[in-house]
């Protein structure tokens, strides 16, 4: 605990993961529509709902990241990034579980990158840095 | 937890409430600005089920008419299906008025025979040389066919015409801006009129399309797609239905691979949606073999 506690582990956690936030959004934001599609393959969340997520995620995702790197509020970023990280990692799992196989569009069009154990482990790594990274100053 | 404790988590609280609540509202104010822009952009606020049309049901619905969507306002466009190279003609006789026949005589059932030889050694030749016969074969210039390098490329010129060639009807694909669903019975009526009426592509992973795929099918991992556009381009400006199929069932692939088509503005999308199982369980033609890259 007491390396996690470092200040200095904690700033590099979020601007990390801030970064890994702001690139995933900007690319979601500019392709919303490949983002609605992606969220409907997860055929998880009822289907009025699907474009208002696509809307709405990437610019929470963007406020968390900025939070995160800049410093502004950036255990609330965390925490923010942590439950969105947590709620992905369960869709990614479930989908797998189903035996859905399709392309993420967890970065935007732009990453290639397949449900899969891949992408759980990629999670899980961001949910640590969320954790550390959300951890309260001394 | 003391008071100073319990005020933190508040404050962080509040925090990741103000993220959340400023995001949700920025995300949705972005989105009406898009829905008020002029090309009009953004989602619809409610999302509505959208299901593929269907070819079969385009068929019959009156209000497709192929022989102007084919030729009249969707073409000007997309103007890279306007000119459709020479390669699909709109019949003029009056029994079908709707519906494209391929006039080339390379098209026909005699003629599949010796094109799919050919197909066999070609259908997995790259992009460039194969995207640019087609386009020299159409008379027209393929932009995208010298671009491109890697993708295996659709086996597009016909076998030299015999004199007993008869023609062949296919279903009328038309210029929507949307993939279209295609059964088995559509796609067997492509399929067995020729390299030139349809370009078939397996947007499995290669390794799957090794293992056994649509005769004279191409290759074209939709990841590798995602990864490089520009793998899409020797498809564009080829004047015929793409019939895009994966495994079936549950495969995203053909229709995303399909979708990823048809926003870099190629129209005649099909998606073969009952894929490669149906196509196995019909005892139609299958080939092995790696794509050549």
């Amino acid at each position: 605990m007491g390396v996690l506690a470092s200040p200095l582990l904690r700033r590099g956690a979020q601007i990390v993961l801030g970064l890994l936030f702001l690139t995933a959004s900007l690319a979601k934001i500019v392709d919303v529509a490949s983002l609605a599609r992606e969220v409907h393959n997860f055929h998880l969340a009822p289907l009025w709902s699907e474009h208002l997520l696509a809307m709405v995620l990437p610019w929470i995702e963007l406020l968390a990241g900025l939070a995160l790197v800049l410093g502004i509020r950036p255990r609330a970023g965390a925490w923010v990034a942590g439950v969105l990280l947590v709620v992905f990692t369960i869709a990614v799992a479930s989908a797998m579980a189903r035996g859905l196989n399709f392309h993420c569009g967890c970065f935007g069009t732009a990453d290639s990158a397949r449900i899969g154990w891949a992408k759980l482990g990629e999670n899980v790594g961001m949910i640590v840095l969320a954790a550390i990274g959300s951890l309260k100053p001394r | 937890m003391n008071e100073k404790q319990r005020e933190g988590a508040a404050e962080t609280l509040r925090g990741a409430l103000v993220i959340v609540i400023a995001g949700a509202l920025l995300g949705l104010g972005f989105n009406a600005l898009a829905l008020e822009s002029h090309p009009r952009r953004g989602l619809t606020w409610i999302t509505r089920e959208e299901k593929m049309p269907s070819l079969e049901e385009l068929q019959t619905s009156p209000s497709a008419t192929p022989d102007t969507s084919a030729r009249g306002p969707a073409s000007s466009l997309t103007p890279a299906f306007g000119g459709g190279g020479g390669l699909l003609v709109l019949a003029v006789c009056s029994p079908a008025p709707t519906r494209y026949v391929v006039a080339s005589a390379a098209d026909s059932s005699h003629a599949r025979a010796a094109a799919h030889k050919r197909a066999a050694k070609k259908v997995t030749k790259k992009a460039t040389g194969a995207a640019a016969k087609s386009a020299s074969a159409a008379g027209t210039a393929a932009p995208g066919a010298k671009a491109a390098s890697k993708p295996a490329a659709p086996a597009a010129n016909p076998a030299p015409a015999p004199p007993s060639a008869t023609k062949t009807t296919l279903p009328t694909v038309p210029d929507l801006d949307k993939p279209i669903e295609v059964k088995l019975g559509d796609v067997k009526k492509f399929f067995d009129a020729g390299p030139a009426a349809a370009v078939f592509i397996d947007a499995r992973e290669r390794s799957e399309y090794a293992e056994g795929h649509i005769k004279g099918a191409v290759n074209l991992f939709y990841d590798e797609v995602v990864a490089k556009p520009e793998l899409i381009a020797p498809f564009k400006n080829l004047g015929k239905p793409i019939i895009a199929y994966c495994s079936g069932g549950d495969c995203e692939l053909s229709k995303d691979l399909a979708n990823t088509m048809i926003d870099a503005g190629i129209r005649k999308v099909l998606v073969f949606t009952d894929g490669l199982p149906a196509w196995k369980a019909a005892g139609f033609p299958i080939e092995t073999g790696a794509a050549e890259r």
